[in-house]
């Protein structure tokens, strides 16, 4: 195949994937499980056709996107994240009347952040950005007759709608303060002054701040991924977020520097606060709750709050870090909210009090689950151990004031794995004055047991042999260039 | 054809990547999952097997960079092929194997057999990694890795009281040991600057300078071995870990655990050797071992614990020869060892698998009903008190002669007269377990008819009884086959050879050794009982049967240190540290609370949070 041709697949497969989906329910009625499989396929052949992609692509797009390895880095990302809610989606559309809509909207959402990786122009990049949040909102709401899916998306859109404002207006004044949209170092000041950029950052970082749920933009999260339907929680915890922080890196890694030559404003230091903030207030509510896929929503933002320290150093070294970090998230993230999923469908459990001796019942799910939640604590040698590691460990090697932001993640860990430890104490030991119940094995559905699988393969496998992917971080960081 | 390269990687890997199986989906798997780990194990076997073959003459060394890429502390770890690390691989995987089949029966009506199939996967597994690991760092990784599955095993049946205390008590002793070893691999990358086991080996001298630091870090290392090996004074973990099924003895006692200790110190012998006077403590420890833990065997009753002394013994033996700078014959013995013990073992479990008693005063009668098991112990018991023409009489036979020349050069005959002293007591010690346990008739008569064990357990022990006929013969006065596996680094001396007169020496005391067991219990010449009459007798074998009272030494020095410390401590952990984890987690939780408020369920409070938090951000940015 023309390496030309190949190099624009990943994105042409999702395009036409979403045209496909769409036109499918005209021609064949009630084919759900057929949908599913395109769909699945779709997202698959995305996934190989990106990890194809030589290292040296550069295609640019209407002089507003340029495809290159940081692009399809975090393509594979998104695709990999719409596969494993692809699979899970599946048992979830066995109910629906319309599950067309649901895979389309995956699928948008999916192309459309691709594009958010690629974007070179903060015009093109928010209108991409848009599309994405608002195929989300659509998932968010698809469980519509459930008051708390409706709930949820109409938070979730009040609090999206106005940080897309905030973004705009940011966006806004960059333009009046330099006169260009191009996400690129920022040479002159035409109007304004230094304060007017500053402000303009600042609502950047907020606008941003909303998708990846930084404290304090953070308080739709817990409210959305609960009220919001499992796959659609999963794709919202994985691939949105990191379209966030694909968005936030690129803007900084370019203009990061300038603003601070320019402008006086260290907001390497804003960064810092705001991770010192998310992963402490992220773990201190998830300490206290009761509803198992709150207590998730939680750790994710307490999650984002790790991955910040890498925007908060804001050196190569830290975003191919970051990068990597995002991958070792997702996986243990997707699979907690699928085995969550895979456990309220089965035996109605919500409250980590239901997961009372569950390991008897799913030993595979219960075992995959508990590999999450060590995952996301930090226990080596899986893969969010390893992110972490690197992440502290760059904390580290920066010296000066940044130890201390690996000294909070440290003790943050710790005090995660209170609240992690004790839903496996509840799978595996029960709860007080319960005794365990007499049942059988139950059988798992392969909708939930596969993608499950598949995480749990890959956060083992990244935990203990992260040289590829670490490496890839690295290439895409580099393809940015020089700043 | 799939490269060494990848070989390399599977043997170990393979088990223990398929460890999850037994225990998640035993309860489905006929045998609880045992054709799972018996796969494994022995698809491992064989590739190592198929290792030995196409072994290359020179190490070679398969590693990746793990963990740490990119960064500056980057960690290399793989696998390290010579022909020491895959005499090992091959003596545990095959051993393994055959003990592997025999449980297939032994183990078969237990509850919990998926944990039992795991936990042996997962130790045959790490002994696999520990001995081709490439790194001292990788060797401790998989050493804890045996230690706890050692743990696991032996508290197999965790509801026995005994079991329980056995295995904690054999996690706890060895784990002193391990801290030495730990000390000592710290010290080597502090000083050396590296943990791959190509400096050590090929350069010791030259990564670890000073001479007196060599042999601080190689006495640290063979305090780990101590520990794991069962030598004095750490052997007191050994006796009670017979608590554990007996297949599990088998391959502690064989292949795996115990044999870990002389393989560390084996794998890093051209350490050893450049480190001053490291060999000569090795030698006396395991002399000393090799003697104090013959006179025990002669008076326990437990027919386990009796093979339990046998192997400290035996592998006291080994250090002896390490020591004494015998490397090849340390490894010859350890593989002959591992054969003509896991022998005994599997008899002494079908023994105990048809009556139901470990205790030899009331077993007896067996010959008869009980053909193959008790030949397989008369041939274990006849190797091990080096009989020609089986294989503990060549190896043993190696090791005397060196620890002879060893005295000829150094003017030091203690060792070797320990040595030799400790074949009467060791022959004594097997053929009075074998009269008394299998040939005397029963003291009472048996409620229920005594039979033979099932195919799927005699064959592994006439395998092994094969195998102890064979192996001598690798390296025997007119055959030596085993040659390339001594003289592959040159840094290792050569074995010293003694002249053939100590031969028949070594061969009259094994055999008055079991002239005294026969007459004693056999032809009743003398009676036994009353050697431990008289107040010297009586005294003695208080002595002896106590263990030469380091148990309670040790409960002594634990109790006197504890009970102050412990009082101290148990004050300063229930009041400051508990009370500062109660109080941080109660006031974290407090919080915790006070943040969950915060998130009201109303929008315009969302929002209003927000917007004060951009504002802040721009009045603290603007501002300060």
């Amino acid at each position: 195949m023309d390496p030309g041709t190949l190099d624009y697949s990943p994105i042409l497969v999702l395009l036409v994937g979403v045209v496909a989906v769409f036109t499918q329910d005209l021609v064949r009625e009630n084919s759900k499980t057929t949908l599913a499989i395109t769909s699945v396929t779709l997202t698959l052949v995305c996934l190989i056709s990106t990890l194809l992609v030589t290292t040296h692509t550069h295609l640019s797009v209407g002089g507003v996107f340029v495809f290159n390895s940081y692009s399809f880095f975090f393509t594979a990302v998104f695709s990999a994240s719409a596969l494993l809610a692809c699979i899970q989606s599946s048992a979830y559309t066995e109910t629906k009347s319309n599950p067309f809509e649901f895979y389309a909207l995956i699928l948008a959402a999916t192309a459309a952040m691709s594009f958010v990786a690629a974007a070179t122009n903060l015009m093109a990049l928010f209108v991409v950005f848009e599309a994405a949040t608002v195929s989300t909102y659509a998932m968010t709401a698809y469980s519509r007759r459930q008051k708390s899916s409706a709930e949820a998306a109409i938070k979730f859109f009040v609090v999206g709608a106005v940080s897309s404002g905030i973004i705009l207006y940011g966006i806004s004044l960059l333009y009046i303060a330099t006169g260009s949209l191009n996400i690129s170092p920022i040479t002159t000041i035409i109007h304004g002054g230094s304060q007017l950029l500053s402000v303009a950052f600042i609502l950047l970082i907020a606008g941003f701040g909303f998708k990846v749920a930084a404290v304090p933009f953070h308080m739709w999260l817990p409210d959305t991924y609960e009220g919001a339907p499992y796959p659609t929680t999963s794709f919202l915890s994985s691939a949105s977020k990191v379209m966030g922080f694909a968005a936030l890196v690129k803007i900084f890694f370019y203009m990061g520097p300038s603003v601070t030559a320019i402008a006086g404003l260290d907001w390497r230091l804003i960064f810092a606060a705001l991770a010192l903030l998310t992963m402490t207030l992220g773990n201190l509510a998830a300490l206290v709750q009761t509803s198992f896929k709150r207590l998730l929503a939680y750790s994710s933002i307490s999650q984002s709050g790790y991955i910040l320290i890498g925007l908060a150093l804001g050196s190569g070294y830290a975003y191919a870090i970051l990068l990597y970090f995002t991958v070792a998230y997702v996986f243990s993230k997707i699979g907690s909210f699928i085995a969550a999923d895979n456990f309220e469908s089965t035996y109605g459990a919500r409250s980590i009090t239901d997961y009372a001796w569950l390991g008897r019942r799913s030993p595979v799910a219960s075992f995959s689950l508990s590999i999450f939640l060590l995952s996301l604590a930090g226990i080596p040698p899986l893969a969010v151990f390893v992110a972490k590691f690197f992440m502290f460990y760059a904390a580290v090697q920066a010296g000066g004031a940044w130890i201390w932001l690996s000294v909070a993640g440290v003790l943050n860990s710790a005090l995660s794995l209170y609240y992690y430890a004790r839903v496996i104490k509840n799978i595996y030991l029960g709860v007080e004055n319960q005794p365990p119940p007499d049942a059988q094995i139950t059988r798992e559905r392969w909708s939930y047991l596969l993608p499950i699988l598949i995480a749990l393969a890959l956060t083992v496998l990244l935990g203990v042999f992260e040289g590829p992917v670490i490496h890839a971080a690295h290439v895409a960081i580099n393809s940015l260039g020089g700043a | 054809m799939i490269g060494l390269e990848t070989i390399i990687w599977i043997i170990p890997l393979l088990p223990i990547a398929l460890s999850f199986i037994p225990i998640l989906f035993g309860g489905r798997l006929p045998k609880g999952g045992g054709h799972v780990a018996i796969a494994s194990i022995g698809v491992s076997a064989i590739l190592s097997g198929i290792v030995l073959l196409r072994l290359p003459s020179t190490p070679v060394d398969y590693s990746v960079t793990w963990l740490l890429t990119g960064s500056a502390i980057p960690l290399r770890v793989g696998f390290y092929l010579d022909h020491l690390s895959a005499l090992m691989v091959n003596i545990t995987a095959w051993i393994a194997l055959l003990i592997l089949i025999y449980s297939l029966e032994y183990m078969g009506h237990e509850e919990g057999l998926g944990r039992y199939w795991t936990e042996m996967m997962i130790f045959t597994g790490s002994m696999m990694g520990f001995a081709l690991a490439d790194s001292i760092l990788l060797m401790y990784v998989f050493w804890e890795l045996i230690g706890a599955c050692s743990y696991l095993l032996i508290g197999f049946w965790y509801t026995l009281p005994e079991a329980a205390a056995a295995a904690k008590k054999a996690f706890v002793v060895v784990r002193v040991g391990d801290v030495g070893f730990f000390v000592g691999f710290v010290l080597i990358y502090l000083y050396g600057h590296t943990l791959s086991l190509q400096a050590l080996l090929t350069q010791p001298t030259t990564t670890i300078v000073s001479p007196t630091l060599r042999t601080t870090i190689a006495i640290l290392i063979f305090v780990g071995a101590i520990g794991k090996s069962a030598q004095l004074p750490l052997y007191t973990w050994l006796p009670d870990a017979m608590e554990g099924p007996t297949t599990v003895s088998a391959l502690i006692h064989s292949a795996t655990m115990v044999a870990a200790g002389v393989y560390l110190v084996a794998r890093l012998y051209p350490f050893f050797l450049a480190a001053p006077h490291a060999l000569t403590v090795v030698a006396w420890v395991g002399a000393l071992s090799a003697f104090l833990a013959a006179t025990m065997g002669l008076v326990s009753t437990d027919l386990k614990r009796i093979l339990a002394y046998s192997t400290m013994s035996q592998l006291g033996y080994m250090m002896t020869a390490l020591g004494v700078g015998a490397y090849g014959a340390a490894m010859f013995h350890l593989l002959n060892h591992a054969i003509f013990k896991a022998l005994l073992f599997l008899s002494a479990g079908a023994v105990l698998h048809v009556l139901g008693t470990r205790d030899i005063r009331q077993m007896g009668g067996l010959l008869r009903q009980m053909k193959i098991t008790s030949t397989a112990f008369l041939v274990g018991a006849l190797s091990l008190s080096g009989i020609p023409p089986f294989n503990g009489f060549f190896s043993k036979d190696l090791i005397l002669g060196a620890a002879y020349e060893y005295g000829a050069t150094s003017g030091n005959y203690y060792i070797y007269v320990l040595t030799l002293v400790s074949v009467i007591f060791t022959a004594a010690y097997i053929f009075r377990a074998f009269f008394v346990g299998y040939v005397l008739p029963p003291t009472q008569p048996r409620d229920k008819p005594v039979h033979e064990v099932p195919a799927v357990m005699s064959i592994p022990m006439i395998i092994l009884m094969a195998l102890t006929l064979i192996t001598g013969w690798l390296w025997s006065p007119i055959t030596n086959i085993f040659q390339p596996f001594v003289a592959y680094s040159p840094l290792i001396p050569p074995t010293p050879t003694a002249p053939i007169a100590l031969t028949a020496v070594s061969l009259i005391f094994a055999i008055t050794g079991i002239g005294l067991a026969y007459s004693g219990y056999m032809r009743s010449l003398f009676d036994p009982a009353r050697l431990r009459q008289g107040a010297v007798g009586l005294r003695l074998h208080k002595l002896v049967s106590s263990g030469y009272y380091f148990d309670a030494a040790y409960a002594a020095v634990a109790k006197g240190l504890s009970q102050g410390l412990s009082l101290a401590l148990d004050f300063f952990d229930r009041r400051l540290i508990d009370g500062a984890v109660n109080g941080v987690g109660y006031g974290l939780t407090l919080l915790g609370r006070r943040v969950r408020t915060v998130e009201t369920g109303r929008v315009r409070n969302y929002l209003a949070i927000m917007v004060v938090g951009i504002v802040l951000i721009v009045i603290l940015v603007e501002v300060l």
